[in-house]
């Protein structure tokens, strides 16, 4: 991108382009001479949108960001774990997962204000400030109560049992959830109303919490002489909330997830045969089609340049040497 | 030894993490995040609810807000916008709503109904 041709390249993009993304650390694009100010010389209604970990603007909006360390700073990481052990990172890169969800309502609102007003503008995602949403309850209770949240593993403040107990088999569990006296009644009618079930310190919620350690070592008891799905369906029909901890092949293999065909099937360049998750929403009149997997790096290159810029051979070649364009090795 | 991503072997992190884990207990975490900042480091810490109540970066940005709270007569800090969009000022306009608190405006306002039609539905439990 030091080259002036590639600018000018991009440039060309950004005419064609109702919206143009980009998540470099913020003061990058403008040093490339293609800031929000910039691309509005090209088009004057241009969507921008930006996003980076810390935002734009600020003191550490130069800081290089990462998916993982943002679990962290956004305090998920912290709450993630036993409360006599560290804190664990929760899966993957987590707030990659969140960001996106916010990030396309934002840019269809931007696309319908253009619609309406003629306007395009310049969208700042930083994916700290957005990632907080999933922590509002719990920034609430400090900022009001002082209280501050710390871990503690698969239980929750308010139900009793809440877990993952062990069932037959190796590393099978089935999470419980009893929110409610009912709930945890129905639990006891299916465990068959054993005589710790009756003691008064069970009776109710609060009792229920006071003497969890128990509670969940006389429940985890019950369950380890049970397959997980027959205990999964025996709660679920009795009115208790229970699931399946699933492994990845229980979740290619689970009834409804085929029912709803949640899984499609794509041929990749190198992987070969792989799945991808549909959307988990589902449009009536305009179903989602995959028609292609993830692109390889510069597969649809002269695509680009000869579909929708129009440009020439000659221009596509000289591009191509000087290093500006690069395609992949299937063209 | 080139170390990338995914290379480094379990034998070389038994050797290089208790000497970094000593390092780290002798430094709070607002010491090491700075240190991070001026080394261009992937260092920052586990933030605490308080930790992020008070973030610098989150303060400049003007990222929390006071939301009138009318049954508290109070301000409550509340998370701001996830965006900030050039064309549009946004802003919380209030906290969220209480079940039922606007049946006056969409039911009466908005669809034409009476009050008395509303006080019915309500005395028949339809709202």
């Amino acid at each position: 991108m030091a080259h002036p041709r590639a600018r000018e390249f991009v440039k060309r993009l950004v005419a064609w382009a109702d919206l143009v993304t980009e998540n470099f650390t913020p003061g990058t694009m403008e040093a490339w001479g293609l800031g929000y100010d910039e691309l509005c010389n090209v088009r004057p209604d241009i969507i921008l949108f930006s996003t980076s970990m810390l935002g734009r603007g600020g003191p550490y909006s130069q800081q290089p960001g990462f998916g993982p360390v943002l679990a962290s700073l956004s305090g998920m990481t912290g709450l993630t774990g036993w409360p006599d052990r560290a804190p664990t990172n929760p899966y993957g890169a987590y707030t990659d997962f969140l960001v996106p969800r916010f990030a396309v309502p934002t840019i269809l609102a931007a696309l319908d204000y253009r619609r309406r007003t003629g306007r395009g503008q310049h969208l700042d995602v930083s994916q700290l400030e957005t990632s907080l949403h999933f922590m509002a309850p719990l920034l609430l209770d400090y900022a009001i109560t002082g209280r501050e949240a710390g871990r503690m593993g698969n239980r929750d403040p308010a139900a009793a049992p809440h877990g993952a107990y062990p069932c037959r088999g190796e590393d099978r569990w089935c999470t419980i959830a009893c929110r409610t006296d009912a709930e945890w009644e129905a639990l006891c009618r299916v465990m068959g109303h054993p005589t710790w079930t009756q003691e008064e310190r069970f009776a109710t919620l609060l009792g229920r919490k006071v003497n969890e350690d128990d509670l969940d070592a006389l429940v985890a008891q019950w369950t380890q002489g049970w397959d997980a799905y027959v205990l999964m369906h025996t709660l679920q029909e009795t009115g208790v909330p229970a699931g399946v901890v699933q492994t990845t092949q229980d979740m290619f293999e689970d009834p409804q997830l085929q029912h709803r065909g949640h899984f499609v099937f794509l041929e990749h360049h190198e992987i070969g045969r792989h799945p991808v998750q549909r959307s988990e929403f589902r449009l009536s009149r305009a179903p989602a089609e995959h028609h292609s997997p993830a692109p390889l790096l510069g597969q649809h290159t002269l695509q680009v340049c000869q579909e929708i810029l129009k440009m020439s051979e000659d221009e596509i070649v000289a591009l191509t040497d000087a290093g500006i364009l690069e395609t992949s090795d299937e063209d | 030894m080139k170390l990338g991503y995914g290379t480094i072997t379990k034998e070389l992190l038994e050797r290089v993490v208790p000497p970094v884990e000593r390092f780290l207990l002798c430094h709070t975490k607002a010491e090491l995040f700075e240190g991070a900042v001026t080394r261009r480091i992937l260092l920052f810490p586990v933030a605490t609810p308080r930790d992020i109540l008070e973030n610098a970066q989150l303060r400049a940005r003007g990222y929390f807000q006071e939301v009138m709270h009318p049954e508290l007569a109070t301000t409550i800090t509340y998370p701001g916008p996830f965006v900030r969009a050039s064309g549009v000022p946004l802003s919380l306009r209030r906290i969220a709503p209480k079940l039922g608190e606007h049946n006056a405006e969409v039911y009466v306002d908005e669809l034409g109904l009476t009050r008395e039609e509303l006080a019915r539905l309500r005395e028949a439990g339809a709202v």
